[in-house]
């Protein structure tokens, strides 16, 4: 197993039928691509890209039409598998009429942990995951916000220290605060070597936290790299000072900002040498010359040709404010580590 | 997604076919089993099949096939109730054919049913829609056929045949039917009423037989049980008594019914309008003279053994208490039972049936006590009666030449039966205390009332006189009957009709028979005395045939014409 | 085992929450106290109102409440996507199915046994001093019955929820359960229906349609007097068959569901 790859898909492809119609669509479509152990793999794309179902395949929720998936050597859906493994759904849904260190007992029941091993074990997660005050504690999930559900998750996707964590949209919906708690947690996962198949719209978590990155869009893998593989220098900031020099960049290259006697060119790297030598001819002096690495969303954009809304996940929308409970409490990724290192 | 499934785990799937296999077997053990009718009635599928009869509305059909058969058939009951205290009868019978189909082994309904049809539809007059009959008796039956191995249905069938059919040899073929077919069989309700029902039918050593059978059932049950052992001891007793007073008659009844009473039976047929007539008519209808003109003689109360019989009837004549009955149907109508039958009655048939009390019979002979009765006053004082001792009117007492009776006990001149009739007048029996005064008792009290002036006193108080001459006047009957205020029940749609009116002594009182006998052996009639196995032609006897009965039977044939034509008319007279 | 067991748990202290489901509790306990309104009758009519009226509502509301929880344990699961975190943990889905099986089998035993318990003290309440009292005890069979009849129901309305939507499901349950009570009507006409053609079809469906019309066994309890001839095994070949076809619904279930994409 542990020379297997964490995650392994040739081919895969999942088709659903219309309904009413004798059609059928592809959610995933010959989609290829390897995880290896300790990797924390982003998986890019807008709402219905295929993100999910191929979690899902991954999962043994669903059976795939055609291809293959394995997860550490064993075909995906694996019993023994699931015992090393975590799934955190997208919005994730508990039965309402528990409580958080319930809900979590009930979980490591089904690891075939005796109750009050289950409870002890809820009640360090749920401290862990900041529901351990009093209030929270004794509170129905009905009565919970959307980022507590998503701390609830997180608490049982812990519950077997697994081997490889799938998060589905882990950050979506959630207000800045709670966002940076769970980036921050899945950092200190990172740390601690887990394999993670991270699943998002959000470009900027999925930037700070992958070592690689695939963006998948109508069901098709469109790119897969390591971020600085996808994101490195293909355009570069000159910044140059001089009057002349500043005024000749302002003229003969597009895309220049000119102050004075000074002005910042952004070109493509293939461009470079030509902006150095207007500045030298102009007699100016070249101040920087520093790759100015793309942001994921303008790769996404590249590639798709559309836009992401980070809110809601779907392509095209204008970006509006992110929502979310504002009163949430902070994850402490400290503690986690704490709690990990004690054990 | 199935061929899938199946291929994905072959073991399990293959492991379906023994478990089908089984679940097979297992449904043809249950059929069986299921099917009898203490479980799953087949009368239920009449409720789908066949609506005859009534129907059910559609819920109640849904409800009754998902297996809310008894919940359906109890909210149907809690129906019947309400209509039956609205007096709806008609909404009745058709959900009372809905509730035993639903639940035949539900006897509350079968009886509760077969007492709406035989008692319940009646008109104005409180006469009981005869028509009725056939399918009340035919639903009883049926409640029979449905739970053979209960006694209340053949319980429920002996009690209709036997009181409101008159047919006493049926009666007595249910009750056996539930002797034979149920261990559990009540005594008093079973026995009891066998024992009755074959007592009418004229079946004597049969109903004494079983009235020690019931003796000897009762003692045995006293003994077992603890809960009922006081029912069942009062049980044994009334059972010893009847038992012991049956065998009484039977010895004594040859001899009192010698030199049978002359009916001389009267009748007249008036029709007052269209469909309303007058019956009325005299017969001579003799009893015992009452309690203390009857020696039974001393008998062991346990009815086993009796020491010595008495002379059974000292004195008789007219008495009150008997009846007349009169029935107006088609002629040749026979009640037949169909195996087939719904609960609705054929338009076309009419039948009725009503009776009238015969009263006011009275006689006096030379020698003996009467009474003259105030101008308002119909009948003597209770005390007077019940000594034997009859009124009569100033009119008919002017021709009896009376003396006053304390004149009559000083010089003596009165029958050794007034002399009773005085003493029992003047020093009657301790109630309840069996038996009638001895010779002896009735001379030593006859010399003390001689002596006793309170007690002669009180005679002419009473006034009571010591007849001079024979006097006999015959019981009357008199009925109006109205048959047109129910339209629905007198149909009048044939042209012939007869109009049957009767005196049948098995169905007198115990006072009448003993003079006029079990079967009228000490009757007859001029005109109308009938000895037939078959007094009521309109019953077909299927079991053995009945003894033969002798009995006043006056059959009048009449025309719709006579009886619905507008008017008054008398239309027979004889 | 564990999981089978963890998730029956689950269900039912889920399932007793559910206001739907208690509320027909509660008409069944108001309907059992309310069947001591006929007070016109005689006592043993009376009785037999009673104690027909009284498993009649134990029936009905069992139906109600097997139904109404059976169609929607599985697609609830799904819908509310609780499924997902559950069989991402060790779970088979065979364990997953049976926990919730035995979940509403248990469910359904503590609300049929609740109203079981309210009736038999409801009818030894109402017999004191009635001549024609019975044992109430007795009326335990006929629970019995009802309650292997609705294990029965229950089996075939989640066979169904593996594949059919809930508002499929509920007719297509009820209305096999109308069929299935119409047993002697399909045995007769298994025997008796016109051409061979008819007789094989009502043959079949008289075998293979869930016989609900077995489990009645209200007849003898009402009508004390009536005798039932072979009554042991009866009620224990009806428990066998019970069993037998629930067993037979269970393994389709889980093949099914094994396929069944969540």
């Amino acid at each position: 197993m542990d020379s297997a790859a964490a995650i392994d898909i040739k081919n895969l492809t999942k088709q659903y039928p219309v309904p009413l119609k004798r059609e059928v669509v592809n959610a995933v479509d010959n989609l290829t691509l390897t995880v290896d152990q300790g990797e924390i793999f982003g998986f890019l794309g807008a709402n219905g890209a295929g993100k999910t179902t191929t979690i899902k395949i991954l999962l043994g929720l669903i059976y795939p039409t055609e291809g293959d998936a394995s997860v550490l050597g064993k075909p995906a859906g694996d019993n023994e598998i699931k015992h090393k493994i975590s799934y955190l759904p997208e919005s994730p849904y508990f039965y309402e009429h528990l409580t958080a260190p319930e809900i979590v007992t009930f979980y490591a029941q089904l690891f075939g942990m005796s109750t009050s091993d289950a409870r002890k074990k809820a009640d360090e997660l749920v401290d862990f995951v900041g529901l351990g005050g009093k209030n929270d504690r004794n509170k129905r999930v009905a009565e919970f916000s959307k980022g507590m559900r998503q701390r609830v998750g997180i608490a049982q996707s812990l519950i077997n220290d697994p081997t490889i964590l799938f998060y589905d949209e882990p950050t979506s919906g959630l207000d800045a605060i709670a966002r940076r708690d769970i980036r921050d947690l899945m950092l200190e996962l990172k740390r601690r070597g887990k394999t993670m198949f991270l699943s998002s719209h959000q470009l900027e978590d999925v930037e700070m936290v992958c070592h690689r990155v695939s963006i998948i869009h109508k069901g098709k893998l469109q790119v897969m790299g390591s971020v600085d593989e996808l994101l490195a220098g293909e355009r570069v900031e000159i910044t140059a000072t001089g009057s002349a020099a500043a005024k000749a960049l302002a003229d003969k290259v597009p895309g220049t900002v000119e102050a004075a006697d000074r002005a910042v060119s952004i070109v493509p790297a293939e461009e470079v040498g030509n902006v150095l030598a207007v500045i030298q001819g102009a007699g100016g002096t070249v101040v920087s010359v520093i790759p100015k690495r793309r942001s994921l969303e303008d790769l996404f954009v590249e590639i798709v040709g559309e836009r992401i809304d980070a809110s809601t996940g779907s392509v095209s929308a204008t970006v509006t404010t992110e929502d979310g409970p504002a009163n949430l409490k902070r994850v402490s990724a400290n503690k986690y580590k704490e709690m990990m290192d004690k054990e | 997604m199935w061929k899938e499934a199946f291929r994905k785990n072959p073991k399990l799937a293959l492991a379906l076919i023994p478990l089908i296999a089984g679940v097979v077997l297992l449904q043809s053990r249950i059929d069986p089993l299921r099917s009898q009718p203490a479980i799953e009635p087949p009368s239920i599928k009449n409720v789908l099949t066949g609506t005859k009869g009534g129907q059910l509305p559609g819920e109640f059909i849904l409800g009754a096939f998902s297996g809310f058969r008894q919940v359906i058939a109890g909210l149907l009951w809690v129906r019947c109730d309400s209509f039956f205290h609205q007096g709806n009868y008609d909404a009745i019978l058709p959900l009372i054919r809905m509730i035993t189909w639903l639940d035949p082994n539900w006897m509350d309904v079968y009886a509760t049913g077969g007492w709406h049809l035989m008692y319940n539809f009646t008109d104005t007059d409180q006469r009981s829609d005869r028509r009725y009959l056939v399918p009340g008796l035919s639903l009883l039956n049926e409640g029979i056929a449905n739970n053979p191995k209960v006694y209340d249905m053949y319980k429920e069938k002996g009690w209709n045949c036997f009181d409101k059919v008159k047919d006493f040899s049926e009666a007595a073929v249910a009750y056996r039917g539930a002797l034979a077919n149920d261990p559990k069989a009540n005594t008093t309700q079973v026995m009891h009423a066998l024992a009755h029902s074959l007592e009418r039918s004229g079946d004597i050593d049969e109903a004494i037989a079983v009235w020690g059978q019931a003796r000897e059932a009762h003692l045995k049950e006293a003994a077992s049980s603890k809960d009922n052992s006081q029912t069942d001891s009062q049980g044994a007793q009334s059972a010893g008594k009847n038992l012991s007073l049956l065998k009484i008659r039977k010895a004594v009844r040859p001899a009192n019914m010698q030199q049978p009473i002359d009916t001389q039976v009267r009748v007249k047929v008036k029709r007052l309008a269209s469909r309303q007539i007058e019956i009325s008519g005299t017969i001579n209808i003799f009893g015992t003279l009452g309690n203390p003109y009857f020696d039974a003689g001393t008998f062991d109360k346990t009815g086993t053994e009796i020491a010595t019989i008495g002379k059974g009837v000292i004195a008789d004549g007219p008495r009150d208490g008997a009846r007349m009955e009169f029935r107006l149907e088609d002629e040749g109508y026979k009640m037949v039972l169909p195996t087939n039958f719904d609960l609705q009655v054929d338009p076309s048939v009419t039948i009725m049936q009503d009776q009238a009390s015969i009263k006011g019979g009275r006689r006096v002979r030379k020698g003996e006590p009467y009474t003259v009765l105030q101008k308002n006053q119909n009948m003597a004082d209770q005390r007077i009666t019940d000594s034997g001792v009859y009124g009569f009117s100033e009119a008919q007492a002017a021709t009896l030449g009376g003396i006053p009776a304390a004149q009559a006990v000083a010089s003596g001149a009165i029958t050794a039966l007034a002399k009773r009739m005085l003493v029992n007048l003047s020093y009657p029996r301790a109630y309840g205390k069996p038996g009638v005064y001895s010779e002896a008792e009735v001379n030593q009290f006859f010399v003390q009332l001689r002596g006793d002036s309170l007690k002669l006193g009180d005679l002419g108080k009473q006034n009571i006189f010591i007849a001079q001459k024979d006097l006999l006047v015959p019981g009357n009957f008199t009925r109006k009957i109205d048959m047109t205020q129910d339209p629905q029940m007198y149909g009048f749609v044939k042209d012939k009709y007869e109009l049957v009116l009767w005196f049948n002594p098995r169905t007198a009182p115990d006072f009448v028979q003993d003079r006029m006998g079990w079967n009228g052996e000490g009757i007859t009639d001029k005109k109308y005395l009938v000895e037939t196995t078959e007094p009521y032609p309109w019953i077909e006897h299927k079991g053995a045939a009945l003894k033969p009965v002798r009995m006043i039977r006056v059959t009048i044939k009449l025309t719709k014409e006579q009886l619905t034509a507008p008017g008054e008319a008398i239309l027979f007279e004889g | 085992m564990n999981a089978i067991n963890v998730i029956a748990r689950s269900t039912i202290s889920e399932a007793m929450r559910k206001k739907i489901l208690n509320a027909f509790l509660m008409v069944g306990f108001a309907m059992i106290v309310l069947t001591f309104a006929f007070q016109q009758f005689s006592a043993r009519q009376e009785l037999t109102l009673v104690k027909g009226m009284g498993l009649g509502i134990i029936s009905l509301a069992g139906i109600f409440i097997t139904v109404i929880l059976s169609i929607n344990l599985i697609p609830q699961e799904i819908e509310r996507r609780t499924i997902y975190t559950i069989l991402a943990k060790p779970v088979r889905r065979y364990e997953f199915l049976l926990g919730k099986y035995f979940g509403a089998l248990g469910t359904i035993a503590l609300n049929i046994g609740l109203m079981g318990i309210a009736f038999v003290i409801a009818l030894a309440v109402k017999q004191i001093g009635n001549p024609a009292a019975v044992n109430p005890l007795l009326m335990l069979k006929g629970v019995l019955m009802i309650y292997m009849q609705l294990v029965l129901l229950c089996s075939l309305a989640i066979f169904f929820s593996c594949f059919l939507s809930p508002l499929v499901n509920f007719f297509l349950t009820l209305a096999l359960f109308m069929i299935g009570n119409l047993s002697s009507f399909t045995q007769d006409l298994a025997k008796t229906g016109g051409n061979a053609l008819v007789k094989g079809f009502f043959t079949v469906v008289h075998y293979l349609v869930p016989n609900f019309g077995n489990f009645q066994f209200t007849n003898p309890l009402l009508q004390p007097d009536v005798q039932v001839k072979s009554e042991a095994a009866f009620l224990t070949q009806n428990c066998i068959y019970a069993v037998v076809y629930a067993s037979v619904l269970l393994i389709l279930s889980v093949l099914i569901f094994d396929r069944r994409e969540v």
